[in-house]
């Protein structure tokens, strides 16, 4: 399937402006959590570039499809790591983009959430506005957490343009158990199998870090209790607020919704 | 008289106060001119706007029916916690009615072998931990006022603390809030699992615009097996923030990493009879933690960093007590130095850590261009700058220099690359400097947040997002207002 490949935000703002669905594509590998989309697929293979990036202040700023893997490559040579990544990844899987994995926000072991390493980002809203939030810094509380927000939002909010990350010492990761390190299952078995064991799930060391918990699936707004179930239930209220949020980010409804039961 | 909403003139006792002690009881409600005045400000001092009323409302429904009736009678009201934010968050911008979180003080459930724990919004930070630590495990965000500052305003504000270098700031231990919206209606986000990142993501930090959280699950995190503190003097402040840049990328994350200048340790040793070396310009204040071993281990490879940047002194806490002490001087810094002047304030801005030499020259020459004093105390591993200006604020034109080398400050750290506040939120103080941070079209899908969460003009006003019209009018009123 041909897709168009933007790289400015003019060119995004004109590909919202000419089309009534959209479909945001990274590196295409998460394509079986995804509902059958329909619309233009857009891709990021083209915005693959490093922002910014400062290895003594422990921050990396890059743009949406830049590669996981060779971001992992690159601060892996000045013994940074993003830890998610840890093994060759929970998450590392061969393809992968930051801005998809951002997007996904799926789960993983032992180093919290996609979401707790994201610290500020650029993306843009099915209006067209490109929005700014958190800041190249490990620490600020300057407006609305809306980079927190995007994270697993599967594209459905806005599309991601650019991220910053914190990156941490490779040093101080604690040794991933062999058992852990299945290298040769795909990245969704990796996941399937983490819904079955959540409820033992713990970090590999967990008092060197603040998570131990998985979060962030689908369906958005549930989590897994004990047992790997789902636990949560419906709520009109804030089924609400999620419809406003989706209405104040993407009122045309450019960017689709099918995931959210 | 008194000036409620949009500065017209109600006659309180004859209609609010009434209608809100027929709401939640009259023991609850407290009105009065040393009310008002005790209530017109938080910690920032600088802009101070009485409420008309203050409510303490014991339960979820109480809030829910108060701020349902504040919603229904166009009555603005405001959150408050302990009060000791820094940036005017709690102060009631457009007056109307405080809703304090004082009684909301009670710890509901907890599960130790799933690690989280249920809390109504009003309980003290410490007191989560110190309910815990018996059982292994403490709440990580750790601000230096956790002594008394709320957990709901903890979350309002995404409060840090030294050791959230290493564990995370609130944001990263809240897993559910049961909030009350702007309309009254009582919405479960969350829970002991956690779900609804999403929304939560958005609540923690908002500063109480987006509705009252009344209470929070929050993660509980396993106590370190080993914690190695020590501190380590410098002659020069150039070489302490230069250390610290060599720390922070040595591959050793420290559990915390802050600094304290001169200035501040003169007031620290003389209320917290903390000894250090004569020719002291700085000292670093370092802890390392993790399982047996470890923590010691990496311990030593920072004090060998700052030996081979010329530290003059290293002392390694001997035990906990001594461990304690340290972080008393430490935590109750800002308060010592109210030994210097009568009137502190503290500012707040984030730079990359690696400019922190240039960045503490600057703030001391800003100080001097102002002709203010200025003590830096701070969490230097994540770049967190704490410059604390003192001063008499009776002296003509102080208060108005105090602001003005704020905002030299921001500007110096978003030149550096930073961020207006790091954890001491926008608040009053600084929303006019996040104008300077974030583009128009970026602020206005800022603003909408409001809108998803359905929250009026009564709600907070006049915070985080730059002003609207009415608070505009209204912000001449603030500073000198409220005696």
């Amino acid at each position: 399937m041909t897709s168009l490949t933007p790289r400015t935000h003019d060119e995004w703002r004109d590909i919202l402006r000419g089309n009534n669905k959209v479909r945001v594509c990274g590196g295409g590998t998460a394509g079986v959590w995804l509902p059958e989309l329909k619309g233009t697929v857009v891709s990021s293979e083209l915005m693959n570039r490093v922002v910014e990036y400062r290895p003594d202040d422990l921050l990396i700023r890059v743009e949406s499809g830049m590669n996981l893997a060779e971001m992992s490559e690159l601060v892996a040579r000045d013994g940074l790591c993003l830890p998610l990544l840890r093994d060759r990844g929970w998450l590392g899987y061969a393809g992968q983009t930051v801005g998809g994995m951002v997007a996904m926000g799926l789960p993983h072991y032992g180093a919290g959430s996609v979401r707790d390493w994201v610290v500020g980002m650029k993306f843009i809203t099915g209006g067209g506005a490109v929005v700014d939030s958190g800041a190249n810094v490990v620490k600020s509380v300057a407006g609305f957490d809306l980079h927190r927000l995007l994270v697993g939002s599967r594209g459905e909010l806005g599309a991601i343009l650019e991220v910053a990350l914190r990156l941490y010492p490779l040093k101080m990761m604690p040794e991933v158990p062999a058992e852990w390190a299945m290298q040769d299952e795909t990245w969704v078995h990796r996941v399937s199998r983490s819904f079955e064991c959540a409820g033992e799930v713990r970090s590999p060391n967990r008092e060197w870090l603040w998570s131990n918990r998985l979060i962030d699936l689908p369906p958005q707004g549930w989590a897994i209790g004990s047992g790997g179930r789902f636990v949560g239930t419906r709520d009109s209220t804030r089924d609400r607020l999620r419809a406003n949020l989706k209405n104040v980010l993407d009122g045309r409804g450019v960017f689709g919704e099918g995931w959210r039961r | 008289m008194l000036l409620g909403y949009n500065g017209e003139v109600v006659d309180a006792s004859s209609q609010l106060e009434n209608s809100l002690c027929e709401l939640i009881g009259r023991e609850s409600v407290l009105t009065g001119e040393a009310v008002r005045r005790v209530y017109s400000s938080d910690a920032y001092t600088v802009e101070k706007y009485p409420p008309v009323a203050v409510v303490l409302p014991r339960t979820t429904e109480e809030v829910a029916s108060v701020v349902r009736w504040c919603t229904d009678n166009q009555v603005p009201f405001t959150p408050r916690g302990a009060g000791t934010g820094l940036s005017g968050g709690a102060m009631p911008a457009l007056g109307g009615v405080v809703i304090s979180t004082k009684k909301l003080n009670q710890i509901l459930d907890h599960s130790f072998a799933d690690e989280w724990l249920l809390t109504q919004s009003g309980i003290a930070n410490l007191k989560i931990s110190q309910f815990t630590q018996p059982f292994g495990y403490h709440f990580a965000p750790d601000p230096s006022s956790q002594s008394v500052s709320t957990i709901g305003g903890n979350i309002a504000m995404n409060s840090g603390g030294p050791h959230t270098l290493k564990y995370g700031v609130t944001a990263q231990h809240v897993l559910g809030v049961r909030m009350v919206l702007a309309s009254g209606e009582i919405v479960t986000i969350g829970g002991p699992c956690g779900g609804d990142e999403d929304l939560i993501s958005l609540i923690v930090g908002s500063e109480g615009t987006l509705g009252l959280v009344t209470e929070a699950w929050v993660r509980l995190t396993p106590n370190p097996e080993e914690i190695g503190t020590a501190t380590l003097c410098f002659s020069t402040v150039e070489a302490a923030s230069q250390c610290v840049g060599t720390m922070v990328r040595s591959g050793v994350m420290p559990a915390a990493l802050e600094m304290m200048d001169h200035f501040v340790l003169s007031a620290v040793r003389a209320s917290f009879d903390l000894e250090y070396i004569e020719g002291t310009a700085a000292m670093l204040l370092v802890e390392t933690d993790g399982v047996a071993g470890q923590a010691i281990a990496d311990l030593e490879i920072l004090l060998q960093i700052g030996r081979d940047h010329g530290a003059i002194e290293i002392k390694v806490a001997a035990n906990s007590a001594e461990r304690l002490k340290l972080w008393t001087a430490r935590k109750k810094g800002v308060g010592a130095l109210g030994r210097l002047a009568p009137t502190v304030v503290t500012h707040d801005g984030v730079i990359p850590p690696s400019r922190l030499p240039e960045m503490l020259d600057a703030v001391y020459a800003i100080a001097t261009e102002e002709g203010l004093g200025v003590a830096n105390i701070f969490h230097a591993g994540d770049g967190n700058l704490h410059p604390i200006f003192y001063f008499d604020e009776r002296a003509e034109g102080a208060i108005e220099a105090v602001v003005r080398a704020g905002e030299k400050i921001v500007e110096k750290c978003l030149e550096f690359g930073g961020s207006v506040t790091g954890e001491h939120g926008i608040g009053v103080e600084k929303v006019d400097l996040l104008t300077r941070m974030f583009d128009a079209e970026s602020l206005e899908v800022h603003s909408c947040m409001r809108l998803v969460f359905e929250a009026g003009a009564e709600c907070n006003p006049c915070k985080v997002i730059p002003n609207s019209k009415g608070c505009i009018e209204h912000k001449m009123r603030w500073r000198g207002v409220a005696t």
